[in-house]
C-alpha cells in the first residue's frame, strides 16, 4: 500500500471505514458539537445509524447487540455529557465481559486541558470500567487504533474499549498507512491448556461420584456449549448454570439442574452444597453464586477453567485450575475422562427437582411469574430474552428456561437498572426474525423508557414485558425479610398510566390485571408485529422471590419458602 | 508490607495511571517508582516498591499483567528494602535550601 491514499480523506472518514471493514453493521448513538465530523462521514456510509434518546441507552443497545452476537457493538457518543452518559454502559458491559466499542467525540487537541466547552476527562472517567481505551492524538494512527480496538474488545475475555477522538482529528487530512497493523506488545496470547493439569483434573474427576459442573460466561463466550453437552453426557455429570449463562447448556436437559446462587433452583443450590467436586468451566465464582466463600463447597474438590489468569485463586483457590479457552480445553479433557458412577447422585437430585421445585402460589391478582411463565409456554422458549434488575429479572431467570446461547441477556455483575428494554432493542436489531422479550420492572424501565422512541421509529417488534408490583420491589424483600419491614423509599405508587405513555410514543399497549386474562392478553401481543408492544402486567404488589440464600450465607441456609 | 516488582511496559499515555488505578483500588500504596526507557524500543522498564496486604499481592500482580499496556510483571520476592523515612528536620532543612 502507498503511504499517499490516492484521495484526501479526513480522521472521521477513516474510523467510519475502519468500521465498514471491520463487519459493523449497525451504530447506536447520539451527536453532538465533538462529532459532528464522524456523523458527517456516517452520512456517506451503508452503516445503519440508530438514533437514540439518551447515551445509556445508546451503550445496552450495543451491549445488548453485543450479547446476542458474541460480536462487538458499537456505540458513538460526543464529548462531556455525552460520553459521561456512557459510563454506566461500560460498567455494565465490563462487569460481564461483553464485548462493546464507544467512540466519543472530544474537544480539539489544543483545548485538552484547559476546560474548554464539554470536555472531560473522557480517557480518565472510563479508566476503571474499560478493558483498554485510547485518547486518539494522531490522525494518522487511527487504521491502526480501530483494528486494535475491535480486536481486544472481542478476543481473550472480551470488554468495553473506549476511543476518545478529538474533534481537530477527526477533522484532519489522513496521510498515513490504512492497512496499518496492530502494535500491541503487551497483547497477552490465549494460553493453551497445561497437559499435566488437565490430567490431574482428569484424575479427580474419575475419583468423584457426586460431581458438578458448573458452566459460566467464559463458555458462553467460547462457544463452549457443544463440548459441555458432549462432557456431561459422556461422564453423565449434573450441570448448573449461572445467570448469564443461561443457554450454554440447555436447561431442560435432564442432567441440567438450572441456575444456581442466591436466587437459583433449590435442587441447584442443594448440589452445590452436597457435591464432593465442582468444576467451574468459565465461571468466576462470583459471591452472588458462592454466598460465604469460607462455607462455599468446603469439603468438595474444586477445578476452574478460566481464560483470565487473574480470576485463578481471586476469591476461592480450587485444587485444580487451567488456564485456557473454556471450549478448547473441555474438548482436550474430553478424551481423558470416562463414564463416571454417577447413578446414585444424579437420582438424588431428581428426588430434590421432585420435592423442591420452582413453584409459585396463585393468590389473589395476578403474579408475574404466571406471566412469565405464560410467555416462554406460548413461545416454547424460541425467544430472545433480555431482563431489566429486579425480582422480575430472577422470576424470568427461574420460569423463562433458556435452551440456546446468545439468548439471555441480563446486567449480572453490575446489576444495572435501565439496562433491558435498550439491551432488547439491540438484540432485535441483532435479530431482527426473533421474537425478542424485554422483562422489566416499573423502577427500571422508567429509567430508560426514552428508548420507546427509538423502537418505535424502527418498528422493533420487542415484546416488552412490564411487571408492574408499583414497588422497587427486590429492595421492598430485603427490606421486609431483613430490616423488619420497615419500608423505605421503595414505594412507586403514582406511577404514570403506562398504557397511555406508550400510546403517545405510537407504541401498541395491552393491559392485564387478571390471571385468566393473562394467555389471551400475550397472544394477542405475540401477533402483534408492526413495532414493539407494551404489556402492562399489574402484578401483585408484595409477592417475594424464593428460593433465597440471603447475602453472605451458605448454600446450606437456603429460605425456601416464605414463612 | 512492601513489596518490590520489576514491569516492562509499552509506554502509552496513561499507563502510569492505570498501574496506579488497579494498586488504589486494592488498599495499597506506591512508596516509590522509576521509569527508565528501555534502549532500541518504545517500551519502558519500571521498578516500584508497593506497600499494602500481604495476602493480595499475588492478585496485584496479576491485575497488574493483564494491562494491555503492561508487557511483563516480575515480582521481587526478597526482602525489600525500604529507604528510611525523612525526617521533618530534613524536610525543613532541604526546602529552606
Ligand atoms: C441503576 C440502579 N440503581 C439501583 C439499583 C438497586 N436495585 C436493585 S433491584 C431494585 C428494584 C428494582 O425495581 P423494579 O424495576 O420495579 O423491579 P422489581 O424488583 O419490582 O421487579 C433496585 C432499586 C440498581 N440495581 N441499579
Amino acid at each position: 500500500m502507498s503511504n499517499q491514499p490516492a484521495e484526501k480523506i479526513t480522521g472521521a472518514q477513516v474510523v467510519v471505514r475502519s468500521l465498514e471493514q471491520l463487519g459493523v453493521n449497525h451504530v447506536f448513538g447520539y451527536p453532538g458539537g465533538a462529532n459532528l465530523p464522524l456523523f458527517d462521514a456516517l452520512y456517506d456510509s451503508d452503516i445503519n445509524f440508530i438514533l437514540t434518546r439518551h447515551e445509556q441507552g445508546a451503550t445496552h443497545m450495543a451491549d445488548g447487540y453485543g450479547r446476542a452476537t458474541g460480536k462487538p457493538g458499537v456505540a458513538l457518543a460526543t464529548s462531556g455529557p455525552g460520553a459521561s452518559n456512557t459510563v454506566t454502559g461500560l460498567l455494565t458491559a465490563a462487569m460481564d465481559s461483553i464485548p462493546l466499542v464507544v467512540l466519543t467525540g472530544q474537544v480539539p487537541t489544543a483545548m485538552l486541558g484547559k476546560d474548554a466547552f464539554q470536555e472531560a476527562d473522557v480517557f480518565g472517567m472510563t479508566l476503571p470500567c474499560v478493558k483498554h481505551s485510547y485518547l486518539v492524538r494522531d490522525v494518522n494512527d487511527l487504521p491502526r487504533v480501530m483494528r486494535e480496538a475491535f480486536h481486544l474488545a472481542g478476543s481473550g475475555r472480551p470488554g468495553p474499549v473506549v476511543v476518545d477522538l478529538p474533534k481537530d482529528v477527526q477533522l484532519a487530512a489522513f496521510v498515513g498507512d490504512p492497512d496499518a497493523e496492530m502494535r500491541l506488545p503487551g497483547l497477552k496470547q490465549a494460553p493453551k491448556a497445561d497437559a499435566a493439569k488437565l490430567a490431574e483434573m482428569a484424575h479427580l474427576l474419575s475419583c468423584s461420584r457426586k460431581p458438578l459442573l458448573l458452566v459460566g460466561q467464559g463458555a458462553m463466550i467460547s462457544g463452549a456449549g457443544e463440548a459441555v453437552m458432549k462432557f456431561a453426557e459422556k461422564i453423565q455429570a449434573p450441570v448448573t448454570n449461572t445467570l448469564l449463562a443461561k443457554g450454554v447448556f440447555p436447561e431442560t436437559h435432564p442432567l441440567s439442574v438450572g441456575m444456581l446462587g442466591m436466587h437459583g433452583t433449590a435442587y441447584a443450590n442443594k448440589a452445590v452444597s452436597e457435591c464432593d467436586l465442582i468444576f467451574s468451566i468459565g465461571s468466576r465464582w462470583d459471591d452472588r453464586i458462592a454466598g460465604n466463600y469460607a462455607k462455599f463447597c468446603p469439603d468438595a474438590v474444586k477445578l476452574h477453567i478460566d481464560i483470565d489468569p487473574a480470576e485463578v485463586d481471586k476469591v476461592i483457590k480450587p485444587d485444580v485450575t487451567v488456564v485456557a479457552d473454556a471450549r478448547e480445553a473441555l474438548e482436550q479433557l474430553h478424551p481423558m475422562v470416562n463414564q463416571l458412577a454417577t447413578c446414585a447422585w444424579l437420582a438424588t437430585l431428581d428426588g430434590y427437582k421432585r420435592d423442591h421445585p420452582l413453584s409459585w402460589q396463585p393468590g389473589e391478582g395476578l403474579q408475574a411469574q404466571q406471566v412469565i411463565e405464560e410467555c416462554y409456554k406460548l413461545t416454547e422458549g424460541k425467544a430472545v430474552a433480555a431482563t431489566d434488575v429486579g425480582q422480575h429479572q430472577m422470576w424470568a431467570a427461574q420460569y423463562f428456561l433458556t435452551d440456546e446461547p446468545f439468548s439471555w441477556l441480563s446486567s449480572g455483575g453490575a446489576g444495572t437498572m435501565g439496562f433491558g428494554f435498550p439491551a432488547a432493542i439491540g438484540a432485535q436489531f441483532a435479530r431482527p426474525d426473533s421474537t425478542v422479550f424485554a422483562f422489566v420492572g416499573d423502577g427500571g424501565f422508567q429509567m430508560t423508557l426514552c428508548e420507546l422512541a427509538t423502537a418505535a421509529i424502527h418498528k422493533l417488534p420487542v415484546k416488552i414485558i412490564l411487571l408492574d408490583n408499583s414497588y422497587l420491589g427486590m429492595v421492598r424483600q430485603w427490606q421486609e425479610l431483613f430490616h423488619d419491614n420497615r419500608l423505605s423509599g421503595v414505594d412507586l405508587t403514582g406511577n404514570p398510566d403506562f398504557v397511555a405513555l406508550a400510546e403517545a410514543y405510537g407504541v401498541k399497549a395491552f393491559q392485564v390485571s387478571e390471571p385468566e386474562k393473562v394467555t389471551d392478553t400475550l397472544k394477542e401481543a405475540l401477533a402483534y408485529n408492526d413495532g414493539p408492544c407494551l404489556v402492562h402486567c399489574k402484578v401483585q404488589r408484595a409477592e417475594n422471590v424464593y428460593p433465597m440464600i440471603p447475602a453472605g450465607a451458605s448454600h446450606s441456609e437456603m429460605i425456601l419458602q416464605p414463612t | 508490607m512492601h513489596h518490590s516488582m520489576h514491569l516492562v511496559l509499552d509506554h502509552q499515555p496513561g499507563v502510569q495511571l492505570r498501574i496506579a488505578m488497579i494498586l488504589t483500588r486494592r488498599g495499597y500504596y506506591m512508596e516509590s517508582m522509576n521509569m527508565f526507557p528501555m534502549a532500541g524500543s518504545d517500551l519502558q522498564r519500571m521498578t516500584m516498591t508497593i506497600r499494602g496486604p500481604e495476602a493480595g499481592f499475588d492478585q496485584i500482580c496479576k491485575q497488574l499483567h493483564k494491562l494491555v499496556d503492561v508487557v511483563r510483571v516480575d515480582p521481587l520476592f526478597a526482602e525489600v528494602e525500604v529507604p528510611e523515612p525523612v525526617s521533618r528536620e530534613e524536610f525543613e532543612v532541604e526546602r529552606a535550601v
